[in-house]
């Protein structure tokens, strides 16, 4: 028998407890006259009467509403939808496991209901705290590989002025005639910058040495007439890109705007789609020009020896050391890209300089740059099928992993593809 | 005071496989028989049926829908108080029965296991409302009006009152008011006060069903159910003491 110490409550002085069991069976009217009155002088309550005469009366009004006789009807549809969501049930799998949890989960009265909440609460909160750690752990992977993509892009690229840039200053200080003297690398490099100088003079007297071993094959391999079978359209230039059977050789006689072709390509402007590298890894070279060109065997094989180290300036004995030739090859992402050749450095009879062109692979970036390389080296640009594929791996840039960060319009994929700056 | 202890079916025990309904069509209960059934042939014809659903029978589910839909909808409608959610609930309740037909062990009647899973899907429900009614300032704003579904309620309390199943005249006013007053205060109790007032006084379930709808003692139950009811009362009397000023403004 459980008590209710405090109900039905009352300011009668001598109050007993009173079993619940039997205030619930006189509300239910199962009491007989005699167990009232004994109940009601046992609590000594004056009130009692009253307020269990309020019970019966709410007890009454509920009772009446019908409810155990069928008074509320479900709707007309529940039928179907009951079988509808069975029917998805069956096809789906069972329910979430939220939905097993709440129906495994026991009301319990003895808790309060605020204490409930929480818990619920808490469980919801612990169901998402299990997912963090693994969701902080890709987090943290992603931005880890994207950082690294991103300062690996930057050291490379902060490197590449030590290695290209001499090359590029005498490729664009045309050597057919000079045939690597020292004096005409020296004259071309004032046109640079200062910082590059010293690299450049370096560079020249590499140059020089290769110069002076190939350039008899060079002019004997009639490279003039260039490494391509034929000549396409833009439509079939694409292609060619795509399958990286694509070079764009611009002849000119006047090489003036190559520098500011090379400043704007190297340093893009916002909204400009197309860039240049003077990164050209040898072997790429090498396939973009033609298989019986000695010239080109040439290039690769003095690229490959003296291209982006300090070997050649070491060989040649004491007096062609520097401090920036000695370390620039052993430390820094430069290191990491020795294999990588100057590669618009060219001693060729015609060939003046080589870029690798990176653009968008749609028609309109391809006629950007055809306007583009017309205007400023005022000769012809020709789209070339080249025999065999091109190796030319494209290098990871952060930019290119932020693609989605980019309007819309820019989300067209990119190829890169030889530009070969023949005089 | 114990705790409630429903005993739901668990994952484990569902059909691995449940058939499909394509080929469900809506038949005839299994005793279309107008004379009311005694309590042991609506035992019987109940464990046919868990039988039959346990057997992949798909066609079983709809005569137990249509056998079931009014009980279990009228305990979430009265739960709930907006008759949408209580199809939706009704329609959970129903899913997981079939679902969980393997764990009725057929020590408490079909009706009364149904009845405590449909209890447990509206508790759920209504904790997952009342956590995100403490979250709203919006319904905090809306103050005693509750979520604002009460108009179903009243409508249904008036179309139950004008279908003239009590007594006409003025005792069938007073009746009305006081229900009217009576769900106004069930709808602001808590939940499982509620709950144990609609299975008693609602359904008129006996205290020993009950008692294993919430897995308890007897006794337990009747103590809640009179702290239940003392609660209700209390209620009453606090609203009337609400209204009181605002009829006394009006008038």
């Amino acid at each position: 028998m459980t008590t209710n110490p405090s109900n039905p409550a009352g300011p009668a002085g001598s109050r007993q407890p009173v079993s619940e069991d039997a205030l619930v069976d006189w509300i239910d009217g199962s009491l007989s006259p005699q167990d009232v009155r004994r109940l009601a002088a046992e609590s000594g309550r004056a009130d009692l009467y009253d307020r269990i005469g309020q019970m019966q009366r709410h007890r009454a009004a509920l009772r009446s509403l019908g409810d155990a006789s069928g008074a509320v009807r479900a709707p007309a549809d529940l039928h179907n939808r009951v079988l509808a969501a069975l029917e998805r049930e069956s096809l789906v799998g069972h329910e979430s496991d939220e939905i097993l949890k709440l129906e495994r989960s026991a009301p319990t009265a003895a808790v309060p209901a605020q204490l409930r909440l929480v818990r619920e609460e808490t469980d919801d909160r612990a169901a998402w705290s299990r997912r963090v750690p693994s969701l902080a752990l890709a987090a943290g992977l992603l931005l880890l590989v994207a950082g690294a993509a991103y300062w690996t892009t930057q050291m490379m690229r902060s490197a590449s002025p030590r290695l290209a840039n001499p090359g590029t200053t005498i490729a664009k200080n045309d050597t057919n005639a000079s045939a690597g003297t020292t004096a005409a690398a020296g004259s071309q490099v004032e046109q640079t910058s200062p910082t590059t100088t010293l690299a450049a003079n370096e560079q020249a007297d590499t140059m020089t040495a290769m110069s002076t071993a190939d350039a008899s094959m060079a002019r004997s391999s009639g490279f003039a007439a260039g490494p391509v079978a034929r000549e396409v359209n833009i439509d079939e230039a694409l292609s060619l890109a795509r399958e990286g059977r694509l070079a764009i050789r611009v002849v000119s006689r006047d090489l003036k705007g190559l520098g500011k072709l090379e400043q704007d390509g190297t340093q893009p402007r916002e909204g400009q789609s197309w860039e240049l590298s003077r990164d050209v890894p040898p072997a790429v070279l090498a396939a973009s020009l033609p298989a019986t060109s000695e010239a080109s065997r040439a290039f690769v094989r003095a690229s490959q020896q003296y291209g982006s180290s300090a070997q050649p300036a070491m060989a040649r004995g004491p007096a062609m050391f520097s401090t920036a030739s000695l370390i620039s090859p052993l430390i820094g992402p430069g290191a990491a890209v020795t294999s990588i050749a100057p590669a618009s450095v060219i001693n060729g009879p015609s060939l003046s300089a080589s870029y690798l062109l990176d653009l968008p692979q749609t028609e309109r970036a391809f006629d950007v740059i055809r306007a583009v390389l017309r205007d400023r080296l005022k000769g012809e640009v020709v789209f070339a099928e080249l025999p065999d594929t091109v190796p030319v791996t494209m290098t990871a840039d952060a930019q290119d992993a932020l693609w989605w960060t980019k309007p819309s319009s820019q989300w067209s994929s990119r190829v890169s593809v030889p530009l070969l700056i023949e005089r | 005071m114990g705790k409630w202890n429903f005993i739901a079916p668990g994952p484990e025990q569902f059909p691995a496989n449940l058939p499909s309904l394509a080929h469900v069509t809506c038949l005839p209960l299994v005793n279309p028989s107008p004379m009311p059934d005694s309590p042991n042939d609506a035992d019987a014809r109940d464990l046919a049926l868990v039988a039959r659903i346990r057997s992949g029978d798909a066609a079983a589910w709809s005569l137990l829908i249509r056998e079931y839909q009014d009980r279990l909808f009228g305990v979430c409608f009265r739960m709930v108080r907006d008759r949408e959610m209580a199809a939706d609930l009704t329609q959970d309740a129903f899913v997981k029965v079939i679902r969980g037909i393997d764990s009725f062990d057929g020590r408490s009647k079909l009706s009364t296991w149904m009845i405590r899973v449909t209890m447990n899907v509206c508790l759920s429900k209504l904790r997952a409302e009342k956590l995100r009614r403490h979250a709203s300032l919006d319904s905090i704003a809306a103050g005693s009006s509750g979520d604002g579904r009460a108009g179903d309620w009243e409508d249904l309390v008036a179309q139950e009152s004008r279908a003239g199943r009590e007594p006409a005249g003025t005792a069938n006013v007073e009746l009305r008011e006081e229900q009217e007053r009576v769900l106004a205060a069930l709808r602001e109790l808590d939940p499982e006060q509620r709950a144990i007032l609609i299975l008693c006084d609602c359904r008129g379930l006996p205290y020993e069903e009950i008692a294993q709808v919430l897995g308890v003692a007897v006794g337990t139950v009747k103590s809640r159910v009179f702290r239940a009811r003392t609660a209700l009362r209390d209620m009453v009397e606090q609203m009337a003491r609400a209204s009181a000023p605002r009829m006394q403004d009006e008038d």
